[in-house]
């Protein structure tokens, strides 16, 4: 093996437990929600449907994770996202992988979720990965009526009560200011 | 068991049956004392429909406890019932518990009920069993749902309260609901016998709890890549494939046509 096999390898395992670890991080999430009366809209899926074409690498690895919550209300959506590659609708590059997190409001019911809702990474050049909400109305005109959303770097959630204390609370919170 | 499945001797399918779960860690915790293999996981069982509480979490460490794997219980309807486990605890002071464990590793309830059979829910049924069986024996009942995931499933927990509650209108539907990724945590870093193969198990199926993400190793501090394009011919017209000078030689081979 040549001198940098051995740390490409390590490298592409570290990916691996990286996405094991996002994983993880959803689930705990789903699980403190859950005992809030918030449900996961999907039993598990968790990544966008990628492009898997050979000439198409930028799809064999999703950009992002994410879980979308209701409650009673259809029209109330909560979101946990993860970015951390390559998303086609952000326009700028990602220096270090994030939480995006949100609460918004659709216009009714019907309007169909999709996945780019458990990121709201249309506008995250808006935030400053501060966990300071950001208010927007009239998201998509369509189809969102208003948002709050905040973002942290992924790096600050070490574990569950910090996922709790900077993540989901400060979500239930919020959805009761929408 | 536990061994093959640690050493990687079964089947992929094999590792996930529920079964198999089933028995490799109740056969594991039945050969350690009851206080510290089976009651500190029971004690991580909670009531997710009531209270938030953990009944189980406060036994005594005098606790005796008497397995029966995969019993064939009759209804009073006459239907046979077969519940994963059961464990029957006698305590120091006289009181005596049944308790009832339905396991799930990547499946769901076994049955659900529809509108020909409103009453064919898997755990409706064998909660109302084990009410019955309890009566019998004389002994408190606690039914656990033991699943793979790190969120209880509230959605069929709360589908199943309510099939009971059409039959059972006055009593209270309260499965306890349990975890196997709580192995990872009772048992991480534990001296005793069986406490390292439990949590190889748990390493192994990836039923972990999430701590945070792990450092990621360093990155070499010449990044590899191809030296040239594959199909770029070198001064000598020799194809090159890699990028650490070993001479490749003439290509003397081709696809037949």
């Amino acid at each position: 093996m040549s001198k940098n096999g051995i740390p490409m390898q390590k490298s592409l395992d570290a990916v691996r437990q990286f996405l094991t670890d996002v994983s993880l991080m959803l689930q705990t999430a789903d699980g403190l929600l859950m005992r809030e009366g918030w449900n996961p809209i999907e039993k598990t899926r968790a990544i966008p449907r990628g492009k898997q074409g050979l000439d198409q690498p930028e799809g064999w690895m999703p950009g992002y994770a994410y879980r979308i919550y209701e409650q009673r209300s259809k029209s109330i959506r909560m979101s946990i996202g993860v970015l951390f590659g390559h998303v086609p609708e952000f326009e700028h590059p990602i220096e270090q992988p994030f939480i995006s997190a949100a609460v918004y409001k659709k216009v009714n019911a019907k309007v169909k979720d999709v996945c780019s809702d458990g990121t709201m990474h249309g506008w995250h050049e808006t935030l400053n990965l501060d966990g300071k909400p950001v208010k927007k109305d009239d998201v998509e005109e369509k189809r969102i009526l208003k948002a709050i959303t905040f973002g942290w770097p992924l790096v600050k959630i070490e574990n569950e009560a910090d996922l709790k204390q900077f993540v989901t609370d400060p979500l239930i919170q919020q959805a009761k200011e929408l | 068991m536990i061994q093959a499945l640690l050493k990687g001797k079964l089947k992929r399918e094999q590792e996930n049956m529920e079964d198999i779960l089933t028995s490799n860690v109740f056969g594991v915790l039945m050969l350690m004392p009851v206080e510290i293999g089976l009651l500190p996981f029971l004690a991580c069982a909670e009531n997710v429909l009531g209270q938030a509480d953990k009944p189980l979490a406060d036994l005594p460490h005098e606790t005796t406890a008497e397995y029966d794997y995969w019993p064939r219980w009759r209804t009073q309807q006459g239907n046979i019932l077969q519940p994963d486990l059961v464990i029957r605890l006698n305590q120091p002071d006289g009181k005596k518990n049944i308790i009832l464990i339905e396991a799930k590793y990547n499946s769901g309830k076994s049955s659900k009920a529809d509108e020909e059979k409103p009453f064919n829910d898997q755990l409706a049924k064998e909660y109302q069993a084990l009410e019955a069986k309890a009566l019998d024996e004389g002994r408190e009942p606690y039914f656990i749902y033991l699943t793979a995931g790190i969120a209880p499933p509230m959605k069929e927990m709360n589908d199943s309260a309510a099939v009971y509650h059409r039959e059972n209108t006055k009593a209270e539907f309260l499965p306890l609901w349990l975890s196997w990724r709580q192995i990872s945590r009772v048992f991480r870093g534990r001296p005793e016998v069986g406490s390292k193969e439990l949590v190889k198990l748990a390493d192994r199926l990836n039923l972990l709890y999430f701590e945070g993400f792990k450092t990621f190793p360093e990155l070499p501090t010449e990044l590899w890549h191809f030296n040239k394009s594959p199909s770029t011919k070198t001064e000598d017209g020799v194809r090159k494939f890699f990028n650490d000078n070993r001479p490749t030689g003439q290509i003397n081979w081709r696809f037949k046509i």
